[in-house]
C-alpha cells in the first residue's frame, strides 16, 4: 500500500472536511445570532446558538476542515485560537452531525 | 339569532332530536343531547351565542350521550360521538359537560389545518392579541379569565389559530375552562363573574366553566394582529418578572405547542418564524392576579 503522500500517521485522527447533509432541504431564520433550522426531510426543527449557528452557515457556504472551522470563528467572534476553542467546536461539529445538520467525510488534505 | 331567544323548551327539544347549531368563530357545531347537565350548561354558557338554522351547515356533528344496555344504569357512562363515531372511551356520567368542551376542542386541533393550531391562550385589547402558549398548570386559564374580566376581548383559552393568509389570530370564543383551585380564585377575583357548576373528580380534577362576554361572542369574527408572546408561570408567593425571550426560543415554544407544526411543514415552519417576526416574547412570573393584570394594562398601552 502506498502511504508516501499520506501526511498523517496511524496514531493521529483522521482529519475531515465538514459540509451540510447532502440531499437535504433546510429552510432556516436568523434572529440576533440564533438560527432556527427546519429539515424538511425529518420535519425536525432545531435551535442553533450563535456559535453553532456560524458554524452551520459557514459550512453551508463552503465545505472545511476543523482548522479553517476554527479560523473562521476566530476571526468571526475575535476569538484567540488554543485548544480549548479547538475542542469546543469539534465537541460542536459532532452534535451538528448528530442532528443530521452536518456530515464529514475523511480528508487526506485537510 | 342569538341561542337566548329560543324558549327554553324549544331549545332542549332541539338538542335532543335535531341538534342545535352554534357559530363560534369560524365554525359551526351541531350539537345533540339528552343529558341534563349538558342541556343546562349550554343553555347557561352559551346563552350569547349565534343560533343558525337546523337547515344550515355544520362544521362538526356532535352527539353527548349515553351508552345503551345496562351501562345506562350501573355506573354510567358517557359517549362523545362525532359524525356518528365515537373517537374516546366513554367517561362516567358526570364528565358530561366537560367531555363536550373537550371534544370541541379535539374537533378544531384535528381539522382546521388551514389554520397553524398553538395550544395557547389568546387575548385582544386594543386591536392587539397577547398569545399565551403554556402547559397545563402554568396558570394560562386563570390568567386569560382574569383579563377577560378586566376588559380585555377573549379569542381563546385553549386554540389560538393563526391564519397563515394573514398572520392575523382568528377568535374561537368559548367558556373558559377553570379546574380545581382556580374556580375559586376567579370567583374571589370578580364576583359578578358567571362561573357554571363545578363538574368533581373529572381526569382533570374539578372543572368549572367561566362564560365570556358578549362582546366577545359578538366580536367573534374580528381577528387581531398578534403583538406578544407571553409564557405565564404562576408561581406561590412570587414576585412578578416579566422577562424578554430570544426570538429562537419564542419559536421552539410556539413550534412545541402547536397542534399541527409538522402537519403544515413548511407552512408551519414559515408561519411561526413570521409569527416571531411580528411579536415580543416574554417569560411572566406571577403570584397575584390584579398585579399581573396591571402588568398586561402597561404593555397594551405603552406600545
Amino acid at each position: 500500500m502506498e502511504l508516501g503522500n499520506n501526511t498523517h500517521t496511524s496514531q493521529e485522527p483522521v482529519p475531515h472536511r465538514w459540509q451540510q447533509l447532502n440531499g437535504v432541504d433546510f429552510l432556516q431564520r436568523r434572529w440576533e445570532g440564533e438560527l432556527v433550522v427546519y429539515n424538511t426531510g425529518s420535519g425536525d426543527t432545531h435551535l442553533l446558538e450563535t456559535l453553532s449557528a456560524e458554524i452551520f452557515i459557514h459550512l453551508q457556504e463552503q465545505p472545511a476542515g476543523l482548522p479553517q472551522i476554527v479560523e473562521h470563528i476566530a476571526d468571526t467572534f475575535l476569538y484567540e485560537v488554543d485548544e480549548e476553542l479547538k475542542t469546543h467546536i469539534s465537541d460542536m461539529l459532532v452534535q451538528l452531525q448528530k442532528l443530521r445538520l452536518i456530515e464529514s467525510e475523511t480528508c487526506a488534505t485537510c | 339569532m342569538r341561542l337566548a331567544d329560543l324558549s327554553f323548551d324549544t331549545y332542549q327539544d332541539r338538542l335532543a332530536e335535531r341538534g342545535v347549531i352554534l357559530q363560534t368563530g369560524p365554525f359551526s357545531i351541531s350539537v345533540k343531547s339528552r343529558i341534563p347537565s349538558v342541556i343546562e350548561s349550554i343553555w347557561a354558557l352559551y346563552r350569547d351565542y349565534p343560533c343558525l338554522d337546523n337547515q344550515d351547515f355544520a362544521d362538526f356533528h356532535i352527539d353527548i350521550r349515553k351508552p345503551k344496555g345496562i351501562r345506562r344504569w350501573f355506573h354510567p357512562q358517557v359517549y362523545f360521538y362525532f359524525d356518528d363515531h365515537a373517537p374516546f372511551q366513554p367517561l362516567p356520567l358526570n364528565d358530561a359537560y366537560p367531555l363536550f368542551e373537550w371534544g370541541m376542542n379535539w374537533c378544531v386541533a384535528n381539522f382546521a389545518h388551514r389554520y397553524l393550531m398553538i395550544h395557547a391562550a389568546v387575548c385582544e385589547r386594543n386591536g392587539k392579541a397577547v398569545i399565551m402558549p403554556a402547559p397545563p398548570g402554568s396558570g394560562k386559564s386563570t390568567l386569560c379569565a382574569a383579563l377577560a374580566l378586566r376588559g380585555w376581548r377573549l379569542l381563546s383559552d385553549e386554540l389560538t389559530l393563526i391564519d397563515l393568509q394573514n398572520q392575523l389570530a382568528v377568535p374561537v370564543p368559548r367558556p373558559v375552562s377553570l379546574k380545581n383551585e382556580s374556580i375559586d380564585v376567579i370567583k374571589g377575583f370578580e364576583p359578578s363573574a358567571y362561573v357554571n357548576r363545578s363538574f368533581e373528580d373529572t381526569n382533570k380534577g374539578t372543572v368549572a366553566h367561566m362564560r365570556v362576554s358578549t362582546e366577545s361572542v359578538d366580536r367573534a369574527m374580528e381577528t387581531a394582529k398578534p403583538a406578544w408572546v407571553i409564557l405565564p408561570k404562576y408561581k406561590a408567593g412570587s414576585s412578578l418578572q416579566l422577562e424578554k425571550n430570544s426570538p429562537g426560543h419564542s419559536f421552539m415554544w410556539l413550534a412545541e405547542n402547536s397542534f399541527n407544526y409538522s402537519v403544515l411543514g413548511k407552512g408551519g415552519f414559515t408561519g411561526v418564524a413570521e409569527l416571531v417576526d411580528h411579536t415580543e416574547s416574554y417569560t411572566f412570573t406571577y403570584s397575584d392576579l390584579d398585579e399581573a393584570v396591571e402588568i398586561f394594562e402597561q404593555l397594551a398601552t405603552s406600545s
